[in-house]
């Protein structure tokens, strides 16, 4: 259950979650075992993890959250996952082989068991999986994984531990893509049933499904109960077919013996100040994402340690581009002047502690994708400058009917231009960055109103679908001038997205004019669209990389949107929980290996 | 009357049966916060708007016509036949089954005292009306009503888990129910439900004694000297308790349903309080109509039974003959 | 009363002519309260229908911008004055009646003036102090004469002695995380308790009086009618319909206003008419309905003044409750995060009462005393109003 590269895979959108949880951030705390002190080989202790709130359901058909993933993973692996860019680690499968980037060869293990009476898991059940379910006619069974299995994609079987995989064209970033990583399959005898009557209900319902009583050795848990709403128990399982791995690369001996505590625990606890509380009483294990102003007073105990792991997700502030907001957010001059009026420094130093880095383009620093002499750099240290910002917007106005009015940007009707600026609610951080880009902007002659945009999906429906008039509003409607929101805007903060480091053609859907998810209308004026072609296509490395690094750089350029900063998980450990990396070391898919951390002994 | 009570019997089907329909429809008309973050996902990934939606609510039944729901709905909670929480995974009835009884372990006893120590203080403030006992008693009474629940009973935590260490800082379910433990863990949040009941107790003890307090037959029984705990118990207590009785149905209802919540969610507490909001919040049409079932046709029975009482209290109001006035 | 001044007046001599009111003239309070009520309209439907651009519309004596909640509230005070206050000022003997009864209760007469204090300060504090501001560099500071670890606060406004971080009287009650003034926060706090408490209450009082009262006094299938759909929104989740607007229109406090007083009448309705149904049996009312009056005349001018005592403490008692009400939804996150209250800023600081306790605690203690002072004030003037407890 590797925790970087497969928790960041589910739930693009990062930040709060709004579904009754409160506090900021996807809190887990662990609880570890009360009282007994291990002794002895036998006992090894209970992992200990509390969350905000529970799993919805642990069918991993129609659930793909990070939240629900704590649940699911303990009692199953799944294909492959990431532990550095470009290198997998096999769990599920046991290699990989392609030609051409156009068919994908994938063995599975051999000593891989479901629960009786389902024996091995084999090819078969693979491919019956992903063609009867996931590439279901018209997506009959509602399950999440259609977005990753497109029809022209074809699985076959070529023996009993091996199938192929055939693309339309070469996709030399498959292996990033979610139809194999992080992917599962179910055995045949159990969903064949279902199948054959076409019966969703019965998928759903199904008691093996929803209590992983099928899992086999294929997961270092076992299920044991699921208290809703209260906890979620797995106890170590007696088999776990990576045991028989260790030592083989890039499985350490650690494996042999993994997992390395007798008892997993979820305990769900929605009150933050309750989890919190619980972290400082010693009783967790484990706790995701600490609250940023309380990092400082929870390193001072002695019986915790901090690890911050950095992720993927970028917050920005997005410049409506389309008709319903201010029309000089299309000229690249007046974005680049905003953006260069924030202070994005300040953002990352004052409001959020100082833990995110700083952004200047949609890659954080640390991707093999982010080339920093190419990045043009905006709002941080000497790229801050009301004056500068001042003389951009001046020499962007001039000739039209804007103007400076003293120190106020006019607009036609000769009143101040006001500038809308939306924020999500649900975390405080969000209204405080709001007031302090009205701040910023005021410096520059233009007055901003922050306003509430309620929870996410309010926002989402009122400022994030559009349309044109005719069909349903979505992400990107049509074009700028024609598509619109329900609501009018035109700056907007608190919504994050998966920069996706690993295989960044994923970003294509936000910063190409038809890119299905461009909310903000953005139409670029470098040809990102054919770089973003030749980047999936082309089989030569090199290649590859000038195209995302010349993206990133133009994107750097346009300022789509301001982009703040990459944030970080604020981890809590026991102390004497070992095995992760050491602080500062600990890279974006460190994680992997987690199954083989311990208490230490003494 | 009698005519009275069978009509008002059926109007509470009747009724419910409004509610469930008004339920259904708001459930209907309201933006389900998790198909939008579903969606959005799904988009992300590489999906469309349209079929993210449509695999969605093919997952959750949602593409069947809304009178087929509807019906179905209506169908299932008259037979008992609660259908399935999505949010839960499992069956309504189960999800209901498995919290009722965390909620009434704490809201019982609460309730249970905060009626004796309510009636015990609103008869002594009565009786001993702007004295200084009676500001003790009435402040102690109003305290509970006058400070935020949940800021409460994180206080409580705080202070006496945390501090002192006296009770468990959250909730642990796999205790033995009858346990001394279980007990020790049902400590604050029952302490936290009975102080904010006890006020309502007081206040309707009292302006209910007060009603009989200077009445001619208490100052008879004064003047034959019966002794000031007699003429209460006896002849104050009595007639008050009717009323009384039917407020207390309600007030275990509002308690263990409704303010319940908070304490649930601070101390992490399984009950029907989170439950229900759960459902509410997260737009789980199944068991949102369970839990708006229940104590929508309790309520109604209450109200009901209220009504009666006022005709056994005050003999001048009838409801059998006012047709044609 | 006209007719002969000189001689006894006696009652053949009455002038019943000259007598009968013209019916056009109206009594001078409800001139006074309809010109009021128009102009508050007037006013808040310029600022919302007309008015444009983000900057203050009236820039002295000090930059306002009314919403429509401050017409509501306007509204309410304009309305509690009348007809409140202004009775009492009308009939003093009734006044120092009362007042006599309800200055035995000691604990209600200074729970009386600390209200005095938190109105005058809810009134006058925000139109002289500035609203609380954003000020990230000045988050957690800790009250004065106290000191926190400066793991606490941050960058420390005051001095730093020994890695603790004290308090100044530039925030003499601390600060929010994010910067804010608790001092001016608890002040601003006032006003928005007060627009909650009073609002709400008002249209609670005047749907439920109005529904209870016809409903008692038609009886039959008007009573039945209006009891059962009262049985019917006294059940109906109003939560949700709340939670339903606050996806469809975002959450703010008027919406919170009017959705509960809406919503939530249907008790003080069902008090009402049992009230009544007791008064309806009382002489007078029999008697005003042989002489010919109308149902509208008899409700309006026999049972509801006599209603009135039940029906002004149990408003009384439902301010506090909704005071907290509005507390309770600002834990739950479904309040409106750019008012001021003093749900707000115990719900924002409930995190961290450990270390920075005064967040959540000063306007906690404020709070509690606020209801506590209501609650009190509530009691004394059942007792006060009440004509048949009077020992």
């Amino acid at each position: 259950m590797g925790a970087g590269g497969l928790a960041s895979l589910a739930g693009c959108q990062g930040g709060q979650s709004d579904g009754g949880s409160a506090g900021d951030g996807d809190a887990s705390t662990g609880d570890a075992s009360t009282g007994d002190a291990s002794t002895g080989g036998d006992s090894r202790g209970t992992y200990v993890e509390a969350v905000p709130s529970d799993a919805q359901s642990l069918n991993f058909l129609y659930q793909s959250d990070a939240n629900s993933e704590k649940f699911v993973g303990a009692a199953m692996d799944a294909a492959y996952d990431f532990r550095d860019f470009g290198e997998i680690v096999p769990l599920w499968i046991e290699s990989v082989t392609e030609t051409d980037k156009t068919v994908w060869e994938y063995t599975l293990r051999d000593n891989l068991r479901w629960s009786e009476p389902y024996g091995q898991l084999t090819a078969e059940d693979w491919v019956y999986t992903v063609r009867n379910l996931y590439q279901g006619e018209g997506n009959w069974a509602g399950v999440v994984q259609y977005a990753s299995w497109p029809d022209d994609v074809t699985i076959e079987e070529t023996g009993e531990r091996s199938f192929r995989v055939t693309l339309p064209e070469p996709q030399p970033a498959f292996l990033a893509s979610r139809a194999m990583w992080g992917a599962r399959c179910l055995p045949k005898g159990l969903i064949e049933p279902y199948v054959e009557e076409r019966d969703v209900e019965g998928l759903k319902r199904d008691e093996e499904l929803n209590t992983l009583s099928y899992t086999g050795n294929l997961g270092p848990y076992d299920f044991e109960e699921w208290e809703r709403e209260s906890r979620f128990v797995a106890t170590r399982a007696d088999e776990y077919y990576l045991r028989e791995v260790a030592g083989e690369e890039p499985f350490g001996e650690a494996f042999a013996e993994a997992p390395y505590f007798d008892e997993y625990r979820l305990q769900v606890i929605p009150e933050e100040s309750t989890r919190l509380q619980a972290l400082r009483e010693g009783d967790l294990t484990f706790y995701q994402n600490v609250p940023a102003d309380k990092v400082a007073q929870y390193r001072e105990l002695d019986h915790l340690k901090f690890r911050f792991p950095p992720n993927p997700y970028c917050a920005s502030l997005y410049y409506n581009q389309r008709a319903n907001g201010w029309e000089l957010l299309r000229d690249v001059r007046v974005r680049r002047a905003l953006s260069t009026a924030i202070d994005k420094v300040a953002v990352a130093e004052d409001i959020y502690r100082g833990f995110p880095t700083v952004a200047q383009t949609f890659q954080p620093e640390w991707s093999p994708w982010y080339v920093t002499e190419r990045v043009t750099e905006h709002g941080a240290g000497d790229t801050h400058s009301y004056e500068e910002a001042r003389s951009l917007l001046e020499s962007a106005v001039s000739g039209t009917d804007y103007g400076y009015d003293g120190d106020a940007l006019v607009g036609p009707d000769g009143s101040q231009v006001t500038l809308r600026l939306v924020f999500r609610a649900g975390a405080s951080q969000n209204q405080t960055t709001a007031e302090f880009v009205a701040q910023e902007l005021s410096n520059v002659g233009i007055a901003v109103d922050p306003v509430n945009g309620g929870p996410a999906n309010t926002v989402q429906s009122k400022y994030l679908l559009n349309t044109d008039g005719e069909g349903q509003p979505t992400f990107n409607g049509g074009s700028r001038d024609a598509s619109t929101s329900q609501e009018p805007w035109d700056l907007l903060y608190g919504i994050t997205l998966n920069a996706y480091p690993i295989n960044p053609n994923g970003s294509e859907v936000f910063w190409t004019e038809s890119g299905s998810f461009n909310f903000f209308g953005y139409v670029p004026e470098a040809p990102l669209a054919d770089w973003y072609a030749t980047a999936k296509s082309t089989t030569d490395e090199a290649a590859r990389r000038e195209a995302f690094a010349k993206v990133f750089a133009a994107l750097s350029e346009e300022q789509p949107v301001d982009f703040l900063n990459f944030s970080v998980f604020k981890n809590a450990y026991r102390r004497d929980y070992v095995g992760m990396p050491d602080e500062g070391e600990y890279d974006y898919l460190d994680g992997w290996d987690s199954t083989t951390w311990r208490l230490a002994e003494g | 009357m009698k005519w009275y009570v069978l009509r008002r019997l059926a109007w509470t089907l009747v009724a419910t049966w409004l509610v469930l329909t008004l339920t259904f429809g708001l459930v209907a008309a309201s933006p389900d916060p998790g198909a939008s973050a579903y969606v959005a996902q799904q988009v992300q990934a590489g999906g469309d708007v349209e079929g993210a939606q449509a695999s969605y609510e093919r997952a959750r039944g949602l593409d069947r016509p809304l009178w087929a729901q509807y019906r179905d709905y209506m169908i299932g909670m008259a037979t008992l036949d609660w259908g399935w929480s999505e949010t839960r995974s499992q069956p309504v009835v189960e999800a209901v089954a498995a919290a009722w009884p965390y909620s009434v372990m704490y809201g019982a006893p609460a309730l249970l005292v905060s009626t004796v120590l309510g009636v015990a203080v609103g008869l002594y403030s009565a009786t001993h009306r702007n004295t200084l006992e009676d500001y003790a008693a009435s402040s102690f009474a109003f305290f509970g009503i006058s400070i935020p629940d949940f800021w409460f009973a994180i206080v409580l935590i705080l202070v006496f888990g945390v501090t002192l260490g006296w009770i468990p800082i959250y909730y642990r379910s796999d205790v033995p129910w009858l346990s001394l433990a279980n007990a020790r863990q049902l400590l604050a949040p029952a302490l936290v439900v009975t102080l904010s009941s006890i006020a309502g107790e007081m206040r309707y003890s009292r302006a209910t004694a007060l009603e009989y307090v200077n009445s001619a037959f208490v100052k008879t029984a004064k003047a034959k000297g019966a002794s000031s705990w007699r003429r209460v118990t006896r002849h104050v207590l009595r007639p008050a308790l009717v009323p009384l009785s039917t407020i207390l149905v309600a007030d275990l209802l509002n308690v263990v349903l409704v303010s319940s919540y908070l304490v649930e969610v601070v101390f992490g507490i399984p009950g029907l309080g989170l439950l229900s909001y759960k459902a509410i919040r997260q737009q789980d049409v199944a068991l949102v109509l369970a839990t708006v079932l229940i104590p929508t046709f309790v309520a109604l029975l209450g109200n009901l039974a209220q009504d009666v009482a006022y005709t056994v209290l005050d003999p001048r109001i009838d409801y059998g003959g006012r047709e044609g006035r | 009363m006209s007719g002969e001044s000189d001689e006894s007046d006696r009652f053949e001599d009455v002038d019943w002519a000259a007598l009968e009111s013209t019916g056009a003239a109206l009594a001078p309070r409800t001139a006074v309260v309809l010109v009021g009520a128009l102009g508050i309209v007037a006013i808040v439907g310029y600022e919302t229908l007309l008015a444009t651009g983000a900057g203050p519309t009236v820039a002295w004596p000090v930059a306002y911008r009314a919403t429509p909640l401050d017409g509501l509230f306007a509204l309410t005070m304009l309305v509690v004055l009348a007809y409140g206050i202004h009775p009492l000022y009308d009939n003093p003997r009734l006044t120092r009646r009362y007042w006599a009864t309800f200055r035995r209760n000691r604990a209600a007469v200074w729970s009386l003036w600390f209200l005095a204090v938190v109105f005058g300060l809810g009134l006058a504090g925000p139109m002289l102090l500035a609203k609380p501001e954003l000020n990230v560099a000045a988050g957690y500071q800790p009250p004065v004469y106290t000191a926190v670890p400066t793991t606490v606060s941050g960058t420390c406004v005051g001095p730093v002695v020994d890695g603790m971080c004290r308090g100044t009287w530039r925030h003499p009650l601390g600060t929010t995380g994010r910067g804010k003034d608790v001092l001016v926060s608890v002040i601003y706090g006032m006003r928005v308790s007060l627009q909650v408490g009073l609002i709400t209450t008002l249209i609670i009082v005047l749907l439920g009086t109005t529904v209870g009262t016809v409903a008692a006094y038609s009886g039959g299938l008007v009573d039945e009618a209006l009891m059962r759909y009262v049985d019917v929104q006294l059940t109906f989740p109003t939560f949700f319909l709340y939670l339903l607007l606050l996806y469809l229109f975002g959450g703010t406090l008027f919406l919170l206003i009017v959705i509960f007083g809406l919503t939530s009448w249907g008790g003080t309705a069902r008090l009402v008419r049992s009230e009544a149904l007791q008064r309806r049996e009382e002489g007078y009312v029999r008697a005003a309905r042989s002489s010919g009056a109308g149902t509208a005349w008899i409700v309006r001018r026999h049972v509801v003044p006599n209603v009135s005592n039940t029906v002004v403490t149990n408003a009384s008692l439902l301010v506090p409750s909704l005071i907290l009400f509005e507390a309770t939804f600002s834990f739950l996150g479904l309040g409106d995060p750019t008012v001021p209250s003093w749900g707000q800023v115990i719900a924002a600081g409930r995190g961290d009462l450990a270390t920075a306790w005064w967040i959540s605690t000063i306007p906690g203690v404020f709070l509690f005393l606020t209801v506590l002072a209501l609650n009190f004030v509530g009691d004394a003037l059942r007792d006060a109003l009440d004509p048949r407890a009077a020992s």
